[in-house]
């Protein structure tokens, strides 16, 4: 299945483009907190910083899921039933 | 890419609710004699389960990632309801072989490795796919993030009145 997906993605050559890559770079640059704000104009920011910075923040956000979750479990913990209340007119309002 | 982001939002919000609501629901909740610190820590373990999965499944299975986070989380269902099978390979020890592939096909390896060891998938992809699907891994990540948030406050600012 998997060789099913690489052979679709690697249409005729082997890799992509040295451009196409720094697209995909200024791309992920953009997302960052850390980066956006830099200027690419005055002073690219070197493809392995971007990338370093990428997994500092996808580190950050999967902490901060870790610590939601404990939060989360613990106010279901409080109020049973009128949590359970609380879910069903959110899901409501959704 | 604003209205999608929001649509995906009210996506990931529904089914993350609904999975909450079934976890606390009565009947997954009986077994309490438990200590309360162990039943909390468990829950949240759902809890996060739930979260990414619902996240992936809000994302729709065109995106590598979340095909890759959801059969996942689906080995991990089956290894909790059966013994380990004696031939199973954890994923991280599978993951290490091709990742010793893709270092040997590629010299962008390096910090791509790390990303790759982060990415649901990520192992399995080229360079190009790679950041792609980075890019979209870190949007959802961040709207989930922003949303867990938003019913954890919401929750805990009812549940003081």
């Amino acid at each position: 299945m998997s060789s099913r997906r690489s052979r679709s993605r690697q249409s005729g050559s082997s890799r992509i483009s040295e451009d196409q890559l720094l697209d995909l770079v200024t791309k992920l640059q953009q997302l960052l907190p850390e980066l956006r704000n830099s200027r690419r104009a005055d002073k690219q920011v070197p493809a392995a910083k971007v990338l370093q910075e990428t997994c500092n923040y996808i580190r950050s956000l999967h902490r901060e899921v870790d610590d939601l979750s404990e939060r989360l479990s613990g106010l279901l913990e409080t109020t049973d039933s009128a949590q359970a209340a609380l879910i069903r007119s959110l899901l409501n309002y959704n | 890419m604003s209205a999608t982001t929001e649509q995906l939002e009210r996506n990931f919000t529904h089914r993350f609710l609904t999975s909450l609501r079934r976890i606390n629901s009565p009947d997954s909740k009986t077994t309490t004699t438990h200590a309360a610190g162990l039943v909390i820590r468990r829950r949240s373990l759902r809890i996060k389960r739930a979260a990414y999965s619902s996240m992936a499944r809000a994302a729709g299975s065109h995106r590598a990632w979340t095909r890759a986070l959801l059969s996942r989380a689906r080995s991990q269902r089956r290894r909790q309801q059966h013994d380990v099978h004696p031939n199973y390979i954890p994923p991280a020890q599978r993951r290490k072989s091709s990742v010793k592939r893709a270092a040997a096909a590629g010299r962008e390896m390096g910090r791509a490795g790390k990303l790759r060891g982060l990415v649901p998938g990520g192992s399995r992809m080229e360079m190009g796919q790679l950041l792609e699907e980075t890019a979209h891994y870190v949007q959802c990540l961040a709207v989930q993030v922003r949303v867990m948030q938003a019913v954890a406050d919401h929750f805990s600012s009812s549940s003081s009145m």
